[in-house]
């Protein structure tokens, strides 16, 4: 019995164990006789005539594509080849001229006088993917729905007092301030017009309690409705999302590239390998260093964009949180104490540009004329008159955090900017946190001074600007309100407000920028330049500084 | 037998709500706020407007409850079968989990059965040949495995099988180009092997090959180290003894005598790994592109989106416990004093 006991698991053992082998040595054969016999998937299938084009990126915040809730990174790329703006940017050579709009879903536009109200007259041929025609109801609709959902962007429109449309060809804006660039603020990327029948069928509405009732962002997530030169075929979260051309766009021929293949690479340096090898067509970014690897490879092009994006260094003002820093002459002093040059050079080999006031030159921000510059002993000097002549040792976190994408990183500009302070004897206790933890400190306005990276609505200096002056989203965290110069912040911001001119608004925002200097909690340091490699092969490919391509521009050679 | 698998199957309720329970009071400790997470930096800025903002998505989200009410609300629909929505994919936790899990179970088996594989025979080879040159060979290669970062190796590999050599496939589960068989049980492998589908299964084998044969090698030279430990002291013990005594071939001795045996603490080691491997394969899975359990629930945890974070807590309960029922099945199987004792 006993000898029977042993023998019967000792036969099952083997047969367990001659089944691994067998399932082992059978996975392992075929993935090497696949391996060897397969090559590298192409990239460049040719699906019913124009082919298509992979492009790889991190896809794990592609979350949503519901333009009222959408706030986080494929929807730009996705956004304006699936959708169009009222207006667009006009074209120029290497990318668009971001001082001037052009027709896109609206022919015309006017301001009143007092650039309060904006009328809009829709092209008449203008129709969507669905076949359904573009109405000034649809705008309409989109912008309440827009406003109404109260999603993450929703603040983009607070400025829109009513919305619309008196007969299906125009569109009438009523605003709350006097805005003489109201068309440009119509191409940021979630102001999109969608086709309001087809979204209603899917549980859109505009309604005053869209943010308890409209329910059409899964089915926004995976459809598009919209009158772009694209419209989403597929997509799998985490992985693909698919595009295909409308073959018949209301806008012109079809798109050269009958689709377009948004794949899931993470890892940048994967992304490298891949657009080596011709598995994709364009990496969706990666750093400098990564760039200069591919500079000898001639089937490899790559585009350093400008997309307006910049680190800032914001600094609180309230004297509860930190007393030090509360103190407008601290503020001036660390900003004397700075080595801006050197911040723009951190980037070994790959100098960036500078921002000098608030807002990029190229977007009509100040030049070096805004800015100062490092002076040390002025510096010293500052934080004498504040209090401090033998410098600060007391609560001074500096902080940031982890995030590896950009040149430089965020733990290299908070690393210089402590060693530039100390110079002038302030020790800042520097902190590289987890980004969870740092956003939620950062909305509460639990810091002292922190560093990270902002960018533009839409290509505007002075939407680039209110950010930083009072009442914007990045002096709302800093705790400013009535302390330590925000009364003489807040006239000019109130003044820039109120123009009805760009010519006005160009000569305040440098007032307010050579202020900001003084009395601002919130600086801005350097742009980030973000680098696609991409196939040789592939003919107009510009980069649009609202953060995507258009595929419609592009073809193969 | 059948009384032990009935009280090992009585525990599992017991043991998913301790850890959904756990789940639920520790997520109170982390220093996130779900509401800031959600937003960005720059969702919702408008002045004026951001504490409605975070009101209407706490009432959502049922971040302004307390959270053993939040427990309350999610046992009840959990008995429901419903596992919530996440806050942070904004879809059903039943249709993330169906979509993610499955990639990550595919690479988590084949890694195991490599793993298997690898260790019970550098295992026995080393043992076998103790002190002499395979042995240290065996040795210096699996000191080096077990010391190596997987990071570092999953970067390099991928660099050199993919990128230089070209051997192992791009980034994903299947080349862009491979239509993916019908969704039956989600792993790859399977369904293509349903459908039939020739073409697909060699894609996928293909990508399955690199981080299933990165995973499996480093952790079948751990199990190496261990199978080899094991036999050296069963080689030793009297009844090898006896059996070299009695003429038995030493295949004989190696494979039937020696080897179930020192196989016993494998199969614990095997139960642990894969539990483990279920959320550790996330750096493999960032680097080679795998859609899988590890990319998610690490979204999930930083975010603090506990209806997601939970149900993947779930899941790996469940495939733990089934996991170590089936190691305590084998044990019974291998070991016959096992199976008198629970008989």
């Amino acid at each position: 019995m006993l000898v029977r006991q042993q023998r019967r698991p000792g036969r099952a053992m083997r047969r367990h164990l001659t089944r691994f082998v067998v399932a082992v040595a059978a996975t392992a054969a075929v993935a090497a006789i696949s391996a060897c016999g397969s090559s590298s998937s192409s990239s460049s299938g040719s699906p019913e005539g124009g082919g298509s084009i992979v492009v790889a990126k991190d896809m794990a915040s592609d979350l949503s594509f519901d333009p009222a809730r959408a706030f986080e990174e494929l929807y730009q790329p996705l956004f304006g080849n699936v959708y169009q703006h009222l207006v667009g940017w006009a074209p120029a050579k290497g990318g668009y001229d971001y001082s001037k709009v052009v027709p896109q879903l609206a022919t015309e536009w006017e301001g009143s006088k007092d650039a309060k109200t904006w009328t809009f007259t829709l092209d008449p041929d203008a129709k969507f993917a669905s076949g359904n025609a573009v109405t000034g109801e649809d705008v309409a609709w989109s912008y309440r729905r827009f406003i109404n959902v109260q999603g993450p962007p929703s603040h983009i429109a607070a400025d829109i007092a009513d919305v619309t449309s008196p007969d299906p060809a125009t569109v009438v804006f009523e605003l709350k301030n006097p805005n003489p660039n109201f068309p440009a603020v119509t191409t940021t990327p979630n102001l999109v017009v969608l086709d309001s029948k087809l979204v209603k069928e899917n549980g859109g509405t505009d309604a005053d309690d869209a943010s308890k009732t409209d329910t059409a962002e899964q089915w926004l997530t995976t459809n598009s409705a919209g009158s772009g030169p694209y419209q989403i075929d597929s997509f799998e979260p985490g992985q693909k999302l698919v595009l295909k051309r409308v073959e018949d766009w209301w806008g012109g021929d079809p798109a050269p590239l009958a689709q377009v293949v948004f794949t899931n690479i993470p890892d940048a340096s994967a992304r490298v390998t891949a657009i080596q090898r011709g598995d994709i067509d364009i990496a969706w970014t990666v750093v400098p260093q990564q760039a200069d690897e591919l500079a000898d490879n001639p089937d490899v092009s790559v585009l350093e964009a400008d997309p307006n994006h910049w680190y800032y260094m914001s600094m609180n003002g309230d004297p509860k949180i930190n007393a030090f820093t509360a103190d407008p002459k601290v503020r001036e002093a660390l900003r004397y104490a700075t080595d801006w040059d050197g911040l723009a050079n951190l980037c070994a080999g790959n100098p960036v540009q500078p921002v000098f006031g608030l807002a990029p030159v190229s977007l009509g921000g100040g030049g070096e004329e805004v800015r100062p510059g490092q002076d040390l002993e002025k510096a010293k000097q500052l934080l004498a008159e504040a209090g401090y002549p033998d410098g600060y040792d007391g609560p001074l976190r500096l902080q940031t955090f982890q995030w590896s994408g950009f040149c430089p990183l965020f733990s290299d500009i908070v690393q210089k900017l402590a060693s530039d302070w100390a110079k002038v004897g302030v020790k800042a206790d520097v902190k590289v946190r987890n980004y969870d933890s740092w956003i939620t400190d950062f909305r509460k306005g639990d810091f002292d001074v922190n560093i990270s990276d902002w960018l533009a609505d839409y290509p505007s200096a002075v939407n680039a600007a209110g950010a930083a002056l009072p009442g914007g989203a990045l002096a709302e965290r800093t705790q400013w309100k009535g302390q330590g110069g925000y009364a003489e912040m807040e006239r000019v911001t109130k003044e820039l407000a109120g123009t009805t001119s760009t010519s006005g608004q160009e000569e305040l925002l440098h007032e307010a920028e050579r202020m900001n200097w003084q009395l601002g909690t919130t600086t801005y340091l350097i742009q980030i330049p973000d680098y696609y490699p991409y196939r040789a092969d592939l003919a107009g490919v510009a980069f649009h500084a609202q953060y995507r391509f258009d595929f419609y521009n592009m073809a193969r050679k | 037998m059948r009384r032990f698998v009935i009280r090992r199957l009585l525990l599992v309720p017991i043991v998913l709500v301790g850890m959904t329970f756990m789940t639920f009071v520790i997520s109170q400790l982390v220093p996130i706020d779900p509401a800031a997470a959600y937003l960005g930096s720059r969702g919702g800025a408008a002045p004026g407007q951001e504490e409605e903002l975070v009101q209407q998505l706490s009432e959502k989200w049922g971040w302004d409850k307390p959270i053993f009410e939040r427990y309350g609300i999610y046992m009840k629909n959990l008995v429901q079968g419903d596992l919530g929505v996440s806050s942070t994919t904004r879809r059903p936790v039943a249709d993330d989990l169906a979509d993610y899990v499955p990639p990550t179970l595919e690479l988590v088996i084949a890694a195991m059965l490599i793993a298997i594989l690898v260790g019970i025979v550098l295992g026995v080879v080393s043992a076998a040949r103790r002190g002499k040159l395979t042995d240290t060979a065996v040795i210096v290669v699996t000191t080096l495995g077990v010391s190596a970062p997987t990071f570092w190796l999953a970067l390099v590999g991928f660099n050199l099988f993919y990128g230089e050599l070209g051997w192992a496939a791009g980034a994903g589960q299947l080349s862009l180009t491979t239509v993916a068989p019908p969704k039956v049980t989600g792993l790859l492998v399977v369904d293509s092997l349903i459908a039939g589908r020739w073409d697909a299964l060699q894609d996928a084998l293909h990508h399955l090959a690199f981080p299933a044969l990165l995973l499996g090698l480093l952790i079948g030279l751990y199990f190496a180290r261990v199978v080899r430990h094991e036999m050296i002291e069963v080689l030793e013990s009297d009844y090898v003894r006896a059996a070299k005594g009695k003429g038995l071939r030493s295949s004989t001795i190696l494979m039937r005598h020696a080897l179930r045996n020192a196989i016993i603490p494998l199969v614990t080691l095997s139960g642990l790994a894969f539990g483990s491997l279920l959320t550790g394969v996330v750096v493999v899975e960032y680097i080679v592109g795998w859609p899988g359990l590890g990319g998610y629930t690490f979204r999930a945890a930083t975010k603090l989106d506990l209806n997601g974070i939970t149900g993947v807590v779930l899941v790996i309960g469940i495939v733990y416990i089934t996991v170590n029922l089936i190691v305590d099945l084998l044990y019974a199987l291998i070991d016959p004093r096992v199976r008198v004792r629970y008989g």
